[in-house]
């Protein structure tokens, strides 16, 4: 390397953004170039100093009491708005004919029992249809055709709602876009809290209570649910992820592939002739054609995931497979039981003993029937390992 | 011990107490206070904003969560509202002419350095040399830079102060 590479280097040598190698081989020859090696020293002291400078700046105590000032003018405008949204949905006078009718029948005490025993009755009738009625739209409305909107949220940074900015409320059908340092985040009632991030977009595709669906158009974005009850569902293409009382991070790649992984809990994975669970800790991506890989566990070691690219190729290459149990470890056993699933039937039981001698199969686990690809017994098998792991 | 004494007064702020999001913002101060100072080079524009930053916190408390540290998630806040002010000038605009006292004097011989560079060159060495963002993250917030321009001045700045340092000592 020469003085002048050097010069090029020096500053991703301090940004520590050199290889190994390169970083070896820079070290060796600064010690030839006294000019940039004095520059580098001159650099090193200034980061010291940079790194030994102190908070030099101590707001007023005033700040603080203005602060407060305007901490109570927000929450009284809270409070002010609050109070006309109620006023806004109150009905003057829809309570008060049932009350007048019963003053009004006390007052004159006269009508016979029978009487007020069929306006009682029709009282009660009438009452119970409305209600019915009522329910009925409302259920209509709110839960089976919810058109209730999510409650939006910009953190920060500048985020469009059809292009639009500043909507706080999000509807079925409307395409949310995030621009340079951005995040906001979507309360999905109850059930959800979906967290987006810069550069990121999606489009909400159902805002129904049984049925909430949001299409991930680019960009990264953590699903996070808050209950177990999951009616959660991201559709892409032909693939829709459920999940399942956790959180998953869902990300698109430079390259247009995407990566799922999942951080708590599991989730399930539909496409169109398969479905398979994905554990907390474990990822997978989804490539062109709605090709999906293999999932793979954080920890598994580089050999293990280079056999797996093989294998994600043709899940039936011999040779692959054999490198891949050498290098397996107890946290990759949901990856096998995956595989145990794809691969012919000759090739199960080898990976049945693998699977096996981490996790001995509890009783009511066959090993026919798994060696058969029996899809209960499997998801039985991967529930046991997965609250084992 | 500090780590759940800052858990306990933002739950306790999440749940609409004041006080605690006051005590929150005292410990904060000095650190949003500082970096508005660094990086706008007036005290009076300063003021303003730090009371602005702590304002939309406040706002935006509920979303905090245990694992996002308090700190990142206040001064992500924080220099989005500075550059946000570096861009549109709005609150220097609001002060008109009177903002000529409210320079930043400092006793730091490196503090004065920086405090004396050229506005782009201040923020971004600031962000990278002193805040830790990469040059990526710059980018993402200077969308008018390309990470390549954020890393030639980087460079200009740091040979700049790099000298200026050799002779103070």
């Amino acid at each position: 390397m020469n003085c002048n590479e050097i010069n090029m280097l020096i500053d991703d040598y301090l940004d520590d953004l050199l290889d190994p190698e390169t970083k070896k081989e820079f070290e060796e020859s600064i010690e030839y170039c006294e000019e940039q090696k004095q520059l580098l020293q001159k650099y090193k002291l200034l980061e010291k100093r940079i790194s030994h400078l102190p908070l030099s700046f101590s707001p007023d105590e005033g700040i603080f009491d203005e602060l407060k000032d305007n901490l109570l003018e927000i929450d009284t405008l809270r409070s002010e708005t609050d109070e006309a949204d109620k006023k806004s949905r109150l009905k003057p006078g829809s309570k008060s004919k049932v009350s007048i009718k019963e003053k009004s029948s006390r007052r004159k005490g006269v009508k016979k029992a029978s009487t007020k025993k069929s306006i009682a009755a029709y009282l009660l009738v009438s009452v119970a249809t409305t209600a019915l009625i009522a329910f009925g739209i409302y259920y209509y409305l709110y839960i089976y055709n919810n058109t209730s909107p999510w409650k939006f949220n910009v953190r920060y940074g500048l985020v469009t709602v059809n292009q639009k900015n500043g909507v706080e409320k999000i509807y079925k059908d409307d395409t949310i876009v995030l621009w340079d340092s951005s995040n906001a985040l979507v309360s999905i009632p109850g059930k959800f809290d979906l967290e987006l991030f810069s550069n990121s977009s999606i489009q909400v595709l159902d805002t129904r209570t049984m049925l909430n669906q949001v299409k991930v158009l680019y960009g990264k974005a953590v699903f996070n649910s808050i209950n177990r009850e999951s009616n959660f569902s991201l559709k892409q293409g032909n693939i829709s992820i459920s999940e399942t009382n956790g959180e998953f991070i869902y990300e698109t790649g430079l390259d247009g592939s995407i990566a799922v992984s999942v951080k708590r809990g599991w989730v399930e994975v539909t496409a169109i002739n398969e479905s398979f669970r994905v554990a907390g800790d474990y990822s997978f991506s989804i490539h062109e054609n709605s090709r999906l890989t293999l999932p793979v566990h954080k920890n598994a070691s580089p050999k293990f995931k280079s056999e797996l690219n093989q294998l994600n190729s043709t899940v039936n290459d011999v040779a692959a497979l054999s490198t891949l149990m050498i290098e397996t470890k107890p946290t990759d056993a949901l990856t096998l039981l995956r595989i145990l699933e794809l691969v012919t039937p000759d090739k199960r039981e080898l990976i049945f003993q693998k699977v096996s001698n981490i996790f001995q199969p509890p009783a009511n686990i066959d090993k026919q029937d798994i060696l058969k690809g029996n899809k209960r017994m499997l998801e039985q098998w991967w529930s046991y390992i997965e609250t084992k792991l | 011990m500090q780590h759940d004494y800052f858990q306990l007064l933002i739950k306790n702020a999440q749940k609409g107490r004041k006080n605690a999001f006051i005590d929150l913002c005292k410990l904060n101060g000095k650190k949003i206070y500082t970096l508005c100072v660094r990086m706008l080079a007036n005290k009076k524009i300063s003021d303003v904003l730090t009371v602005q930053i702590f304002k939309q916190a406040w706002e935006n408390i509920r979303f905090v969560r245990e694992e996002i540290s308090f700190d990142t998630w206040l001064k992500g806040i924080a220099i989005y509202n500075i550059l946000e002010e570096v861009r549109t000038k709005k609150i220097k605009e609001k002060f008109g002419g009177a903002l000529t006292d409210a320079q930043v004097v400092s006793t730091d011989p490196l503090e004065v350095m920086i405090l004396s560079l050229p506005e782009k060159e201040r923020i971004i060495f600031i962000m990278n040399q002193i805040e830790g963002y990469t040059y990526q993250e710059i980018s993402d917030y200077l969308f008018d830079y390309t990470e390549k321009e954020i890393k030639f001045i980087l460079r200009e700045t740091r040979v700049k102060l790099a000298e200026a340092m050799t002779n103070e000592l």
